[in-house]
């Protein structure tokens, strides 16, 4: 359709850009009269709409589920109905085999396809935690998912576990999701295991499901008791009774502690997201109306309730040494929330490249976080879809945003990861759970999203990484007070250009680091040219009028030297006056002395003002 | 054991907001400036300095059974809540914060009696590193159009503004004198920045007197003559940046705004930013959210909304934009007023150059600004901060405004600015530390009434000396950037943790990248010391017939400096001519690329260069006498 218009959503000049709009099988193609490209894949959108008919011709709206919004007129109304009834089609899929994954065709043979598959190994992984180990055991119980089809074949379990034990307990918890190891911390012996809500209505019990919980909580020696934490309102979770399931009773169940901590369900999230979506659409915004609109969509709050869901796990873990067995209804979304974000603030590799597409494989993936109803991938029931996972990957980006050298990747990965969550390009994210994929014989005819990330892995590193900056930093421990959470504006108006800071220190950075270990480089081989030369011409460089001080042991030393070199910032040393660790090595005394020496009411700029608190 | 102790408290607790750690025991201190926290309990020995001048307000909270709790409330958003044993005591305390938080008279502020030990040639020469004549020079005053004047040489057109004062050229002295009888507190119209590449300028006054119907032949003039110095453009804009409602009420008191009728070719308009009152009450609503001890994820949304403090925020900033947009691409003249001319008027010019000029995004530049805009023409300090014990209704936080402005454009164009954050902050402190002379007073006349210049100290040098604190290691230099164009959507204002929580060390991020960056720029001029000093060895060793070996590959002028971090030793009776192969400067004091690239490109204007000598003398000053610290 040519003569179409597209409209910029803030601009408040009303500026467009006229070009043409092309249909593909795949995506929408928007060409402008300067030649400039918009693609929209068809899997992404989430809306169409036809507003009124206005003079300059018929507007349709596209939402997309990256968030995009795009404005289009087009000048006549009969085209532009065909656009909409053509996008309703297209974006909405019946069938797996009809989503772009199954014609994505990256021109990668076979073996590289089944390579790409093989890049991330959960028993690998596990291997890596430390199990199996002499109180954590493989079970193969659920091999042809007979005990529960949303979980992955492997699965490991407690040595004490029998599988009766297993058994039992899967019946007694809704969807079978019995209580399966998601992360072991190696140095505290505690682990986090995750499985669905029990069935126990007003009174029932099941001796098995006592018996596993307490094989769990046996298999930590460092410490007898274990929490249990219901990752609902309290208030929901009581409701669920009247269904026949529920809570833990304490009383049942030995040595457990157990804990409430009201994330809201999917519904309440998708809802808070319209609106927060809503408001941040709105055109000529007032700073008021956006404060109280991001107030009342409760967006941050639930964000801010994930994050401290996971600190309440994370100090159980690190400071009790306690084992904690999360639960929310079915054990697909919450519990996959608080089970990776608390594996990410527990364990440092999850925050390279490679260990977060671990994690997102293990928590999310094989555990059966329900990715296609959620993202809503085929056509379905509208009140599947939920932001649960957008949620998972903003927590991490408040992370980065308190920890900014903690992470190997940047935001950029985030946002990459996110597109393909919607995208249906891989085979990833596709289906609801591993028995799904197997049957539907994604990893045959489809290709993983990993190595593609990996290949461009350059794009998505965070230039501040430090991944040494400091041992205790393994654990991170972010503070939840409500300043620090703030409005993603990368996420939601990841495609409105204009609202972008005007510049982008990433790639600065980037350079910074990539001079020195150039200059680092230089360095070296110029050392490596004198020692060479200064070989040969020894006896020209006696005869030099050359200072006193020999340079070449000088200057053979320096570069190892670096990194020990205390900071050139002088600030950092008036600051450990004030403030030392030990009384040894504050110079509280020395600077008492000079006090005393000191003309009245005489304190200089540094112990004045600048550094006075501490 | 303190000599010039005042009073010392054993026993007293001084809590944490953000830890539950058990408060521990300490000992309180009063001296004649500053009140002195030690936590000697534990081997961790931990000190709290409060500055008298920096306390805002004094309050004892009911007894309870721990004590008396003191609470502490500084001007700098420090809060302090002390616990302490017995009530007399804290009596005490409470009794002598208050009069030391708020002196009387301006000769007991602490700049009087600060010594930094600093020969009379070197305060001098502080004094003088920030030259505003130079300023204009730099904006080509004067020219054809435009004249410094000292028609206020004794104060007598406007006993606010400075003696020297620059108006278009056109103007008559007569038309001067009649214009400032016509003007608030005879605030005339005068340049504040003018925009060289198209001769727009942006002037300054305060409100006319012109009631419901009176008009002043010299004031119209006046506009005449600054519109027609701008020969580009046929009309020019008159900006009153208070609400509409307001400027009609001061129409009833014989003030006002100007009536477009009675002046040619201008286009009036308001920009509605709230007067002082509503500012501080804003504010104090804000802080009020700052000190909730843990408020929820809503509690702090709404009370940010209800504060209003980043809607005034964003007016200010929109004002400014509206006038550099004016300025660039209109390429009219704006004349802004407000009511006096000295708050809402001195945070929009100085924003607007900002935005217009890169030159008031480097270290001195924004001194200058800062001497220009605010203090010159007549910022009442004093009592916008509350320096001296006065009508509290005067304190407002203008000042605060601006700064935290600057910053959200720092959010906005993180290469921009020479300097980072803590640069903002310790300027921001020394607003209400009264330790230097250059924020005393309300006006150049009350100033030198006061003797600032002989008997205090000028802050400007002491930043300069601390330029490695402050420099933004992202900077891009000085042509990297002309105009700002920020964004001023709602998404693009966030609340300034750095400021009004900065001293809940518990708030912020876990990790510096300021000092990250810092250490990473400082690592990188060593290296680049390293390289260039092994290339000096190499012609040596290659005799002169390999000259290319000299040349490294992607080092470029990077090698060729010769940076402050050298060791002195290493260059000690070196013979310069030899070791210098063509490309090393041995003695130019160069920090980065950016940096050079930038005095190379100011160095046809003077001033950076005056900067160098009593920076310098400072600098070995530091260096010979004792630890800088004491």
């Amino acid at each position: 359709v040519e003569q179409v218009k597209l409209l910029d959503r803030f601009s408040t000049s009303n500026k467009s850009l006229t070009g043409t709009l092309y249909l593909t099988a795949t995506h929408l193609l928007f060409i402008d009269s300067s030649q400039r490209e918009t693609w929209i894949l068809h899997h992404h959108i989430a809306a169409v709409e036809k507003l009124p008919l206005t003079t300059s011709g018929c507007p349709l709206v596209i939402q997309c589920k990256n968030f995009r919004i795009v404005h289009f007129v087009v000048p006549r109304e009969r085209d532009c109905h065909d656009i909409y009834n053509s996008l309703l089609q297209l974006s909405r899929t019946a069938q797996y085999n009809e989503l772009y994954a199954f014609s994505y065709n990256p021109k990668q043979n076979a073996s590289e396809q089944v390579k790409g598959w093989q890049l991330i190994d959960l028993a690998e992984e596990y291997k890596r935690m430390g199990v199996p180990n002499a109180n954590w055991q493989l079970t193969d119980a659920n091999r042809e998912y007979k005990i529960c089809e949303t979980y992955p074949k492997e699965l490991y379990v407690p040595r004490t576990a029998s599988k009766p034990i297993i058994v039992g307990s899967s019946k007694f918890r809704s969807k079978g999701r019995f209580p399966v190891l998601s992360y072991y911390h190696k140095d505290k012996e505690a682990a986090i295991c995750r499985c669905s809500q029990p069935l126990s209505g007003f009174s029932a019990r099941c001796l098995e499901d006592e018996h596993m919980l307490q094989a769990i909580s046996k298999a930590n020696p460092s410490n007898r008791f274990m929490y249990v934490m219901d990752t609902r309102p309290k208030l929901n979770a009581m409701a669920n009774r009247a269904a026949g399931k529920g809570y833990e009773n304490e009383d049942n169940y030995s040595n457990i502690r157990f804990q409430f901590v009201g994330i809201e369900n999917i519904h309440v999230m998708r809802s808070s997201l319209q609106k927060l979506l809503e408001v941040s659409g709105t055109k000529g915004l007032s700073v008021n109306d956006f404060l109280s609109g991001l107030e009342s969509s409760g967006w941050l709050r639930h964000i801010k309730a994930v994050l401290d869901a996971a600190v309440f796990l994370v100090k159980a873990i690190a400071v009790e040494s306690a084992s904690v067995l999360v639960h929310c209804s079915d054990g697909w979304d919450r519990t996959s929330q608080v089970c990776s974000l608390g594996a990410l603030l527990l364990d440092s590799y999850y925050r390279t490249i490679k260990g977060f597409m671990v994690l997102i494989e293990k928590d999310w993936i094989a555990f059966g976080h329900k990715f296609s109803d959620r993202c809503c991938q085929l056509d379905g029931d509208p009140k599947e879809i939920s932001p649960v996972f957008t949620q998972f990957l903003e927590c991490v980006w408040n992370l980065m945003e308190q920890f900014p050298q903690a992470f190997e990747y940047n935001e950029a990965f985030l946002l990459q990861i996110h597109e393909h969550v919607h995208s249906c390009q891989f085979g990833n994210f596709l289906g609801n759970c591993q028995k799904e994929r197997e049957e539907l014989k994604f990893k045959e005819k489809t290709y993983s999203l990993w190595p593609f990330l990996l290949d461009e892995q350059k794009k998505y590193q965070n230039p501040l990484y430090n991944p040494d900056f400091s041992p205790e930093l393994s654990l991170l421990e972010p503070n939840t007070v409500s300043f620090n959470f703030k409005f993603w504006r990368n996420m939601y108006h990841q495609f409105d250009r204009s609202l972008h800071p005007r510049q982008s220190v990433l790639d600065l950075i980037m350079n910074m680091s990539e001079e020195n270990k150039q200059l680092e480089k230089d360095i070296k081989e110029l050392e490596a040219k004198i020692k060479r030369r200064s070989g040969q011409v020894d006896g020209v460089l006696l005869k030099e009028p050359l200072p006193p001080a020999p340079p070449a042991p000088v200057l053979l030393k320096s570069p190892p030297c670096f990194q020990k070199e205390p900071p050139l910032v002088p600030g950092s040393n008036s600051v450990r006056t004030i403030e030392g660790s030990s009384s040894a090595d504050n110079r509280y005394s020395e600077f008492m002395e000079e006090l005393g020496k000191a003309e009245p009411a005489v304190v200089s700029l540094e112990y004045g003002v600048a550094r006075m608190t501490c | 054991f303190y000599p010039y102790l005042i009073l010392q408290v054993e026993n007293v607790k001084l809590l944490d907001r953000y830890t539950n750690r058990k408060a521990a025991n300490g000992t309180l201190y009063l001296t004649a400036t500053h009140l002195i926290y030690v936590d000697a309990s534990a081997e961790v020995r931990k000190e709290t300095w409060i500055l008298h001048h920096h306390i805002a307000s004094v309050e004892k909270l009911p007894l309870t059974t721990a004590g008396c709790p003191l609470l502490i409330h500084c001007k700098n958003f420090h809060v302090a809540h002390f616990v302490i044993g017995h009530e007399r005591d804290c009596h005490e305390v409470y009794t002598s914060l208050l009069k030391l938080s708020q002196p009387v008279k301006a000769e007991d502020l602490y700049a009087f009696s600060y010594n930094p030990k600093m020969s009379k040639d070197n305060r001098e020469i502080g004094w003088k590193l920030i030259d505003l004549k130079v300023d204009y020079q730099r904006m080509g005053i004067p020219n054809d159009y435009w004249e410094i004047t000292d028609a206020n040489k004794d104060y007598e057109v406007c006993n606010t503004y400075p003696p020297e004062i620059v108006v278009p050229k056109a103007a008559s002295k007569a038309t001067v004198i009649g214009s400032s009888r016509f003007r608030s507190r005879g605030r005339i119209p005068v340049l504040s920045y003018l925009y060289k590449e198209n001769n727009a300028a942006i002037c300054r006054c305060s409100q006319p007197l012109s009631g419901f119907s009176a008009r002043c032949l010299e004031d119209e003039q006046m506009l005449q003559a600054i519109r027609e110095a701008n020969p580009g453009s046929p009309f020019m804009y008159v900006v009153d940046t208070r609400p509409k409602l307001n400027a009609m009420a001061n129409r009833a008191a014989g003030k006002g705004y100007e009536n477009e009728d009675n002046y040619e070719n201008i286009r009036f308009k308001f920009i509605g930013i709230e007067n002082i009152h509503v500012m501080r009450n804003s504010l104090q609503k804000l802080l009020e959210v700052c000190e909730a001890k843990s408020p929820s994820m809503s509690d702090f949304l709404t009370g940010l909304e209800n504060s209003g403090w980043l809607r005034h925020i964003k007016a200010v900033m929109d004002a400014g934009v509206f006038l550099a947009k004016a300025v660039k691409d209109e390429k009219a003249s704006v004349l802004v007023h407000c009511s006096d001319g000295w708050d809402r008027t001195a945070q929009v010019c100085s924003l607007a150059s900002l935005l217009l000029d890169p030159f008031y995004r480097t270290f001195k530049g924004f001194m200058v600004l800062i001497e220009k805009e605010w203090i010159a023409m007549g910022h009442k300090f004093s009592h916008r901060c509350g320096h001296l014990d006065g009508d509290p209704k005067e304190i407002s936080p203008v000042f605060t405004q601006f700064t935290e402005c600057v910053w959200q454009l720092m959010q906005q164009f993180p290469c921009a600015f020479e300097f980072n954050e803590r640069f903002l902050l310790e300027i921001h402190d020394h607003v209400y530390s009264c330790q230097f002379g250059n924020f005393l007073g309300t006006c150049h006349k009350e100033r030198e009434d006061l003797k600032i210049f002989e008997k205090t100290h000028s802050l400007w040098p002491f930043l300069l000396q601390r330029k490695q604190d402050f420099r933004n290691p992202l900077y891009r230099g000085f042509t990297a950037y002309k105009d700002l164009q920020p964004n001023t959507l709602p998404f693009s204002f966030q609340f300034w943790c750095g400021m009004y929580n900065r001293f809940d060390k518990g708030m912020h991020p876990k990790q510096c990248v300021l000092d990250h960056l810092l250490n990473c720029m400082s690592q990188k001029t060593k290296l680049e010391d390293n390289a260039s000093e092994l290339e000096n060895k190499l012609p040596f060793l290659d005799g002169p017939l390999l000259p290319e070996a000299c040349s490294l590959p992607k080092m470029g002028s990077a090698s060729s400096k010769t940076p402050m971090l050298n060791t002195p030793q290493d260059y000690d009776g070196d013979p310069p001519a030899v070791l210098t192969n063509g490309a090393v400067e041995g003695d130019r004091d160069v920090m980065s690329d950016t940096d050079q690239e930038n005095r190379e490109n100011l160095s046809k204007h003077q001033h950076l260069y005056d900067l160098e000598a009593p920076v310098g003398v400072l600098d070995s000053e530091a260096t010979d006498g004792k630890p800088e610290h004491h």
